[in-house]
């Protein structure tokens, strides 16, 4: 019997059904745990210790700043839930509080561009060009890093009255009595954070990454080294400088340490602020709050690092 | 790039400048020990800051410090090698966004999720207040994505060639995985560890917050600057628990500078 192409078409044969696989959901599933399993058993510590230490505090952060707390016995202050928005309408209204975020916020803005603007020249020079003690000048970007703490009790003595910058500052002419930059003031908290050091080494891989023949091409066309620099280099550079940046920003907000060694325990960063709500006033709930706020600012901050990292790019 | 002999001075001039900035407050310590006096054109030499110093108590916070620091790198071992191993090697969906959260716990600062922890545990776990456990965990938070980084960089650097070798002939993945790759990326791995163990040692936040049953030697060292100020023989402290925690990573950042490198690239 002959069959025409059309004929032929139209008859199911059972070959061409194979070709459709029909597979149910559960033959999926199985499937892909038979792909995945060992790779999800290697990733499910890290994924259960992020769920725990991090993922379920914060929830519970986010249920109680929605509390209000209650006096019990004239002793004791017990937190209870209300469901209501009036801790944070508390700390957008109660000028102290207010105070304090945009303090916060405003100093870590401005000590993180000095930071930037400071690290650039280093970075590239580091990246780029032979550099006389390299190993000294490498290091000393990462101790900070690791050693914070000794560095800010040591940064306490070079910046008493009777230190060295005084000593310096005086020696030129510069002051006539030495400033108080430490104990109560907030300047020698301002002066730290606006050190480059995690900033030069990100800075600088992302330095690395950019391939010399741009540079190389723009200064054969004429361009000056500056031009070079602000116009090729920077913006091919630029999502390893944001980067930098946002981890430079975070750190400055979410600075706890620093303020509370080199301005006092009743400073006003935001960070400190949260501290003295939960040990000496016991106030829970509004402690809660003011860390759903800062996480928020923080949440932004990931949300952008996760745009200059997720699209590739030599950062 | 071509740069001209004086501006190469000129910025070369800054690195060190900086780098003098960063590094001089270490040196004040130094000076401040030996000289037992605040003032900076130093006065005197003397070693009295050296005798003021309670040394049974502060030693002990050193040892409890050590400890922590030994006890968190163990836990960011577990926790980063099988994860950074995932991440080097298989291939499946969700890498990227991982390899970006993973830094989760350097852009939220370690005040927010450890005062979310204290809250909650204070109130509904009261018994585990203060306890080594809890604040090793905790402490062991903020060093992951660094620790996972530098295996990565290492495990990177290690030809996969050699553990499909080793499977080809009959190896288990486990077993392939601790005589093939462990001893080739050994020397990351002891970075990593001590990533880990310099973070907790010098840790100042997470006991602070959860009220460490123990002090800590950062504590230590606060306590005494809330009763003190800063007397000559608060640098003493100073002085000995950076030769103690940061001797030993100087000594291995001279010794492994290339896997250390890797962690920022």
């Amino acid at each position: 019997m002959k069959l025409t192409a059309q004929e032929s078409a139209q008859i199911d044969y059972p070959e061409k059904r194979t070709l459709v696989p029909a597979v149910s959901l559960a033959q999926r599933g199985r499937r892909w745990w038979s792909h995945n399993w060992s790779t999800l058993l290697l990733l499910a510590p890290l994924l259960l210790f992020m769920l725990t230490v991090f993922a379920v505090p914060m929830l519970f952060q986010i249920a109680f700043a929605f509390f209000e707390r209650e006096l019990i016995g004239n002793v004791l202050w017990v937190p209870k839930p209300a469901f209501n928005l009036g801790n944070f309408m508390e700390a957008f209204t109660n000028p102290d509080y207010r105070f304090s975020i945009v303090w916060t916020i405003g100093i870590a803005f401005a000590t993180t561009t000095a930071n930037i603007l400071l690290a650039l020249p280093v970075a590239y020079y580091l990246a780029r060009m032979r550099v006389w003690g390299r190993t000294v000048i490498e290091l000393s970007f990462l101790l900070p890093i690791f050693g914070e703490i000794f560095t800010i009790y040591a940064l306490a003595y070079a910046l008493t009255p009777q230190g060295p910058l005084n000593w310096l500052l005086m020696k030129l002419h510069l002051i006539q009595e030495p400033l108080s930059l430490v104990g109560t003031s907030p300047v020698g908290v301002i002066i730290w954070m606006s050190l480059p050091t995690l900033s030069v080494l990100l800075i600088r891989s992302a330095f690395s990454g950019v391939d010399l023949v741009y540079e190389e091409a723009a200064q054969t066309m004429g361009a000056s080294t500056l031009r070079t620099f602000f116009q090729v280099t920077v913006p091919l550079a630029k999502k390893g400088i944001a980067g930098a940046f946002l981890l430079v920003f975070s750190g400055a907000v979410g600075a706890y340490t620093i303020p509370l060694i080199l301005a006092g325990p009743y400073n006003d960063w935001l960070t400190n602020k949260i501290q003295r709500e939960i040990a000496p006033y016991f106030n829970y709930p509004m402690a809660s709050a003011l860390g759903v706020i800062l996480t928020a600012i923080c949440a932004v901050l990931f949300f952008f690092y996760l745009r200059t990292q997720e699209t590739g790019g030599d950062a | 790039v071509k740069l001209s002999r004086p501006a190469a001075i000129i910025l070369n001039l800054y690195a060190l400048l900086l780098a003098a900035f960063l590094m001089w407050p270490l040196l004040q310590v130094v000076l401040t020990s030996f000289t037992s006096d605040i003032v900076f054109p130093p006065r005197y030499w003397s070693l009295n800051a050296f005798r003021e110093v309670l040394w049974p108590g502060f030693m002990q916070s050193l040892y409890f410090s050590l400890k922590l620091a030994l006890a968190v790198a163990l836990i960011l071992m577990v926790i980063c090698l099988p994860a950074a191993y995932a991440m080097e090697r298989r291939r499946f969906r969700g890498r990227a966004l991982l390899s970006v959260l993973i830094f989760v716990p350097i852009i939220f600062p370690v005040v927010i999720y450890s005062s979310a922890i204290r809250v909650y545990v204070f109130m509904f776990y009261s018994e585990w207040r203060g306890a080594f456990w809890l604040v090793a965990l905790v402490t062991a938070m903020w060093p992951i994505p660094l620790v996972i980084r530098s295996i990565q960089g290492s495990l990177a650097n290690v030809d996969p060639v050699y553990e499909e070798a080793a499977l080809i002939m009959g190896a288990s993945p486990l077993r392939a995985f601790l005589k093939i790759t462990i001893p080739l990326i050994a020397p990351g791995l002891i970075t990593a560890a001590m990533i880990g163990f310099t973070a907790a040692a010098t840790t100042f936040v997470v006991p602070y917050i959860l009220g460490s049953n123990e002090p800590t030697v950062s504590l230590y060292i606060f306590r005494d600057v809330g009763r003190m100020g800063f007397p000559p023989w608060i640098a003493v402290e100073v002085l000995v628990m950076q030769i103690v925690v940061l001797g030993i990573v100087q000594i291995l950042y001279f010794a492994f500078r290339k896997q250390f490198r890797g962690i920022f690239v």
